[in-house]
């Protein structure tokens, strides 16, 4: 009896944090995804983005100096749009994700 | 909420924020702080406003007399730059965001805007050892992709006219070597189609050349000049032309006033070492020292001794005549220092300085109208003084100038055994073909409406508008240049987009709408190389 009244007052632990887990998840991938477009899709305008020249830069130096500074700032626009509309949309995460991880490892 | 619900709700918020990106770039571009110029009109009342203001500038003092208020009318941004009325900004795309040493796009005049600044800075963007490792990683892929680019626009086919040389001996090249697009079976054929036929089917073989990066641009030397003079070798760019298709090295020299001698270099290069052997008692001390401080070299804005520059030792400079070699020219090729951004400068191949007594404006823009002013600012700061304060002055005071003008005003054209005094063709002396290119270039070809004279020129600068023909920013008017001695200096229009005089004479049979024949042409080339 006294174990029956237990486990409706007390909830167990696990169920707490698999609901956080999911909302924690949900926030997460919302916000990166908001910031991943917001940024990309100013980087298609011209002179609007405050990390064109460094998106640009990085870029042409990742191709090995090959990619001309329009088209790199463009194709980084186009990848940051994808990855911000993937997370938001939550399709295709697998290879959001992998552009994701990628993109990441370029900003170091 | 279900997963529909959410990807609607968040595909709404990807709109909303599309959406907001949008309005704000409307609101930005053409403002103060924006580097993209406007291309909205401005509004009727704001314009009627402004030209009030400017015809009745008493009206806003009475009325801040009556009513003790100051008024401050909205002033017009100085920054903002409104729509042009004639050229169309239709096609045009906006400068890529650059710095220095970055790769830019050879066709850089389908873009337009302003830059973030007027003034350089003496700063590289990178320490110099990174430079240094930037450009010998970035060179092989763009020297690449300029050869593919040059060969995509021209066939350097190296073929020689049978039995033409330049004034010292090089043989001439062979033209027109620009390529037609493949649905345009000849030059005849492409003449027959109207300005606005081959604009909009993008058919212009003879668009402008970019300097190959032209996010540094400066002087960029040919192979011939490099092998002898390895110090003016770049880390970071290299010629895009083949060394066929450029001026002889070294040329010969004409003295004005010792016209007995031919060539008084006897084949040398005039170099600091050499020249007071050469020219002692052949010129006035006047004339000697204008000679010295044309061959002494003095730092320029990529070329001195800081880490600001472009070779990979520090560089004692250039001097006029590396360019101007032997008062002719090496072929080397700049950017014109008359504009902003930089992405804007035309490039501008270096022209020869024999003749330059008859030439009463020089510069392909600047309209400079004397040799000693010429002297004093040549662009060896790319139009920027304000470098001189990092990388050192020139120091040429103005009797020096002046006397580098002495010098100047003696360098001869090369011989022209076949023009009398009137720059008539002697008819004992020439060919039929000769003679029926002259009467064309006087007559059905309109060549003389600008070339005429002792130099063949008017001295005047001419917008040829040949933006009529391909998308791309207008080019404005450029120096029409002397044809006298047009053989030795290959190759043609200031950013030498005509490799050989057959392409110059098809520039123009296009741009003129002249509709020459086939042999016309070929009368034309030939009575040219008379010149």
């Amino acid at each position: 009896m006294s174990s029956s009244s237990a486990s409706k007052t007390v909830p167990s632990e696990p169920a707490i944090s698999q609901e956080a887990y999911a909302s924690d998840l949900l926030l997460l991938r919302l916000s990166l995804g908001l910031v991943y477009f917001l940024f990309g899709f100013l980087k298609l305008f011209p002179d609007l983005s405050p990390a064109e020249l460094l998106g640009s830069q990085t870029i042409m130096r990742m191709s090995g100096y090959q990619m001309g500074a329009d088209l790199a700032l463009r194709s980084l626009a186009v990848m940051e749009v994808l990855i911000g509309i993937g997370f938001i949309l939550n399709i295709c995460l697998r290879w959001v994700s992998i552009l994701f991880f990628a993109h990441m490892a370029g900003t170091f | 909420m279900n997963e529909k619900t959410a990807r609607i709700i968040g595909m709404l918020g990807i709109i909303g924020i599309a959406f907001g990106v949008y309005s704000t770039y409307q609101l930005y571009h053409g403002s103060d702080l924006s580097r993209v110029p406007s291309t909205r009109r401005q509004t009727q009342s704001n314009s009627q406003e402004i030209t009030n203001q400017a015809t009745n500038p008493g009206q806003d003092a009475r009325n801040t007399t009556s009513t003790d208020e100051i008024h401050f009318a909205p002033a017009p941004s100085p920054r903002q730059i409104q729509e042009a009325t004639g050229p169309r900004l239709d096609g045009l795309q906006i400068y890529p965001a650059i710095q220095k040493g970055m790769r830019t796009p050879f066709d850089l005049w389908r873009y337009y805007g302003r830059g973030v600044s007027s003034f350089a800075s003496p700063v590289l963007p990178m320490r110099f050892d990174q430079w240094i490792e930037f450009h010998r990683k970035q060179k092989p892929g763009l020297m690449r992709d300029v050869h593919a680019y040059m060969n995509e626009r021209f066939s350097f086919t190296e073929e020689p006219i049978e039995g033409q040389f330049m004034s010292g001996g090089k043989p001439i090249m062979k033209g027109p070597v620009a390529r037609l697009a493949a649905d345009i079976s000849s030059y005849e054929t492409m003449a027959e189609l109207t300005p606005s036929e081959i604009k909009d089917r993008d058919l212009f073989p003879y668009k402008p050349l970019a300097h190959p990066l032209q996010s540094t641009a400066h002087m960029v030397f040919p192979r011939s000049w490099i092998k002898v003079h390895p110090e003016h070798e770049r880390m970071d760019v290299d010629m895009d032309i083949p060394e066929a298709y450029l001026p002889e090295f070294p040329p010969p020299m004409y003295l004005s006033t010792h016209r007995e001698l031919g060539d008084v270099t006897n084949g040398r290069e005039v170099t600091l070492d050499n020249f007071f052997e050469i020219f002692d008692g052949l010129i006035t001390p006047e004339q000697m020292e204008g000679l010295k401080e044309l061959l002494r070299p003095s730092p320029t804005t990529w070329f001195n001794h800081t880490d600001h520059r472009v070779t990979e030792k520090p560089s004692k400079g250039v001097a006029c005549f590396d360019c101007h070699v032997n008062g002719h020219t090496s072929g080397a090729f700049e950017l014109g220092p008359d504009a902003r951004p930089i992405l804007a400068r035309l490039r501008v191949d270096t022209p020869t300085m024999r003749g330059n007594f008859n030439l009463m404006q020089l510069s392909s823009k600047r309209s400079i109208r004397s040799m000693d002013h010429f002297s004093e600012v040549e662009e060896y700061f790319d139009g920027d003084p304000g470098m001189q304060q990092a990388i050192g002055p020139r120091a040429v005071k103005r009797e020096v100038t002046n006397r580098m003008g002495d010098f100047n005003a003696i360098l001869d054209y090369p011989p022209t055994p076949k023009l009398d005094p009137l720059m008539r063709l002697i008819p004992e002396l020439s060919s039929e073909s000769e003679r029926r290119g002259e009467v064309l270039f006087h007559g059905k070809a309109m060549c003389s409406k600008c070339h005429y004279g002792p130099a063949f020129v008017d001295d005047y600068m001419h917008d040829l508008k040949v933006e009529r023909f391909y998308v791309g920013r207008p080019e404005g008017p450029i120096k029409t240049f002397p044809l006298r001695g047009i053989k030795d200096t290959p190759p043609y229009l200031h950013d030498g987009r005509l490799p050989t005089l057959h392409d110059a004479v098809e520039f123009f049979n296009l741009i003129l709408q002249l509709q020459l024949s086939k042999q016309e042409k070929e009368d034309l080339v030939n009575y040219l190389l008379c010149l």
